[in-house]
């Protein structure tokens, strides 16, 4: 059931300058014909992790702490859920860096996407 | 109401043109009551097009009532514009439902011992509906940006403080301590989720304001050391007792830590889940931390909107717990130790034998836990009475409750020395001395020990020994002359003085009597002046006999006591 889950992670742009405030989404799908339980085991519907290389730069949940209630949600056949999150960096460095959007399933589902952080 | 049926009318003239254009058959059908949500504006000419009659189009939800044949129902279900579709279900007031939460732990039976009166409780979480018809919700605040007041905008705190202490009547559900005080913290926004810092400054505000149970259906897998602190803080400075959700992140086996914070701090209490069976529920989280389990599998309880329903997760069991607690300060006065400890003694222990990671000692028993709980040993000053009036040697008596071993029982006049008592049949008592001390009002207090606990009353009595003495006047009486002859007046003066101050005393009711020598009386009375005196006229008539006359003038006036003077004249 859950091979028909599909999980995308976007930026509104590719490439930023320092200091821009990047605004990434995490959209799941369902592209199957029968309809799809998502379980989540809290309030926590989402993350995002951004990360340059092999360092973790910030977590949309780092400082938050979330209801402890078990919710179902159906995700009809075609239907889509998106999530959109702003992070405001900083001191980022250019270069380019890895966002990964995560849908807090049990299990969760995740997808990365890269962006570049320009100079200008 | 109005509005929404002028809505209808003008739909339902576009609608029928288009049921004679489109080709639905009228097939008589049953039609079922429901109401159909919208993931955009209402469309009418769906519910037209499926056969049914609308009933009402709503202003501020996307979302129509109607009646639709049964057999079109799963069609509109399928509708991608549909959002939902629900039967129209009449809602009675029926009795109170008892949760089987609440009446696994058997906090029905506690309720003869203890409702959890008074105890505040303060639920942490996204608010309280204040306006729900089963919840007295006390007070609160709110920490979440945006918001104004401590309203529930999620649906959250209000489903924890329905578990925790919703309204004993005949109405909705009951909760564990239905006669706490609950008070909304709101730290947590209308998605469920909150920031660490905001829930920091809501602890801080459950110091400030005295709360004693701090109840969280939070958590996060991330420990943060200003929480950790001022969760300390509270426990250990403040003796708040505080209690968590273990967490939702268990695995199916058990296994693992995965008890998530504030839970797993040492100053808090982390609560497992259980369902029905009182078995741990397959999410819930386990680890060393895991002190206690209660309820917490599809448990039914208050939502906004005077409504109820039923969710699942450690933030059900977390308030089944707080309740409890409520429960048991109400009728003891106890430490924290001594509150967990009692919890975790009484538990019903599940899984392995004792201290396990899955239920921590047990699935609490409310009923047990508050059997437990010593009540606080009081006394009381059964004489004298307070306020009354005592004189010479008076028994001072004081009666104990919950009086378990050996007391000592003493008394103090004005704060000073403790003064033993005797216990005599079932009650204390000693005899004081009234006469040692001034006439006026005194404050005896009693002290009864046993142990570590202490009790005490006192009352204020007026002692009155020395009586009130009159004063005295003194009463002088003169004659203008000594000597009189016949067919003359005497004139009599009566002066009336304060015999210690010696000033004259007006407003005296006097009384002279003249005794002629044959015995005969003449009397006459009057009122004496500002100057103290009253004056008298004596007729010495013309067949007056010779001899001494005497004269006697008797004066009386209020907080004096009577007094007399006498002369006498003579008619030659």
């Amino acid at each position: 059931m859950k091979t028909q889950i599909s999980v995308k992670t976007q930026t509104s742009k590719s490439q930023y300058s320092v200091e821009e405030e990047v605004e990434i989404s995490v959209t799941i799908t369902n592209g199957g014909r029968s309809p799809v339980e998502l379980i989540f085991t809290s309030a926590q519907r989402y993350d995002f992790i951004i990360s340059k290389g092999e360092k973790e730069i910030w977590r949309w949940s780092n400082g938050k702490m979330f209801a402890m209630t078990i919710e179902q949600l159906i995700l009809q056949p075609n239907e889509t859920l998106t999530y959109t999150e702003k992070w405001k960096p900083t001191d980022a460095t250019p270069g380019e860096y890895k966002a990964t959007g995560v849908i807090m399933n049990q299990p969760p589902f995740e997808a990365p996407c890269t962006f570049i952080v320009d100079r200008s | 109401m109005k509005r929404a049926l002028v809505s209808v009318l003008i739909l339902c003239l576009i609608a029928s043109s288009i049921l004679t254009v489109s080709s639905v058959a009228a097939q008589p059908s049953e039609k079922v009551p429901v109401i159909i949500g919208f993931k955009g504006v209402p469309n009418t000419a769906i519910v037209h097009a499926s056969g049914g009659e609308i009933k009402y189009i709503y202003d501020y939800v996307p979302a129509i009532a109607a009646s639709i044949p049964t057999q079109a129902i799963d069609a509109l279900k399928n509708n991608p514009a549909i959002a939902y579709l629900e039967s129209d279900i009449q809602a009675y007031a029926l009795a109170q439902t008892l949760p089987w939460g609440v009446d696994r732990i058997d906090a029905d039976l506690a309720w003869p011992s203890s409702s959890g009166a008074g105890i505040k409780v303060a639920i942490v979480d996204t608010g309280i509906d204040t306006g729900h018809e089963d919840l007295s919700v006390k007070g609160g605040a709110t920490f979440v940006r945006g918001t104004r007041t401590y309203n529930d905008d999620n649906g959250h705190g209000t489903h924890c403080a329905g578990i925790a202490a919703a309204v004993n009547n005949d109405i909705g559900v009951v909760g564990v301590a239905p006669s706490a005080s609950l008070y909304a913290v709101k730290v947590l926004n209308s998605q469920g989720s909150g920031f660490v810092s905001d829930i920091v400054k809501g602890i801080e505000w459950c110091i400030t304001n005295q709360m004693q149970v701090v109840s969280m259906s939070f958590g996060s897998s991330s420990s943060s050391s200003a929480l950790q602190d001022v969760c300390n803080k509270a426990y250990y400075s403040y003796n708040i007792i505080l209690v968590a959700a273990a967490g939702n992140s268990g695995t199916a086996d058990g296994t693992g830590d995965t008890v998530g914070y504030p839970a797993k701090y040492d100053s808090v209490i982390a609560v497992a889940a259980t369902d029905q069976n009182d078995v741990r529920a397959s999410w819930s989280s386990t680890g060393p931390a895991v002190e206690l389990a209660a309820p917490g599998v599809s448990i039914f309880s208050t939502l906004p909107g005077s409504s109820y329903g039923t969710h699942s997760g450690t933030s059900m069991a977390c308030p089944h717990v707080s309740g409890t607690v409520a429960l048991m300060l109400a009728k003891a006065s106890l430490t924290p130790a001594q509150v967990r400890s009692i919890l975790q003694g009484t538990a019903v222990d599940l899984g392995s034998p004792g201290f396990d990671t899955s239920y921590g000692y047990g699935r609490i028993d409310a009923a047990k836990a508050v059997a437990q709980c010593a009540p606080s040993l009081t006394v009381s000053i059964t004489n004298p009475t307070a306020g009354s009036t005592v004189s010479g040697t008076v028994p001072i008596r004081a009666s104990l409750t919950n009086a378990a071993g050996s007391v000592s029982v003493t008394y103090a006049i004005d704060g000073g020395a403790q003064n033993a008592m005797g216990l005599v049949g079932d009650y204390y008592e000693a005899q004081w001395d009234t006469t040692v001390v001034a006439d006026g009002p005194h404050t005896i207090a009693v002290t009864a020990t046993e142990g570590t606990k202490t009790a005490q009353s006192s009352i204020t009595v007026t002692v009155d020994n020395i009586p009130d003495t009159e004063k005295t006047m003194s009463v002088t009486v003169t004659t203008d002359k000594t000597t009189y002859s016949k067919n003359s007046f005497a004139y009599i003066t009566v002066t009336v003085k304060d015999t210690l101050t010696d000033s004259p005393l007006a407003g005296a009711a006097v009384t002279v009597t003249v005794t002629d020598p044959s015995g005969r009386a003449a009397s006459g009375s009057g009122t004496t002046n500002t100057d103290g005196i009253a004056q008298f006229k004596y007729r010495v008539g013309p067949q007056a006999t010779t001899g001494t006359y005497n004269v006697e003038a008797t004066a009386s006036l209020a907080g004096y006591t009577p007094a007399t003077g006498k002369t006498y004249f003579t008619v030659g």
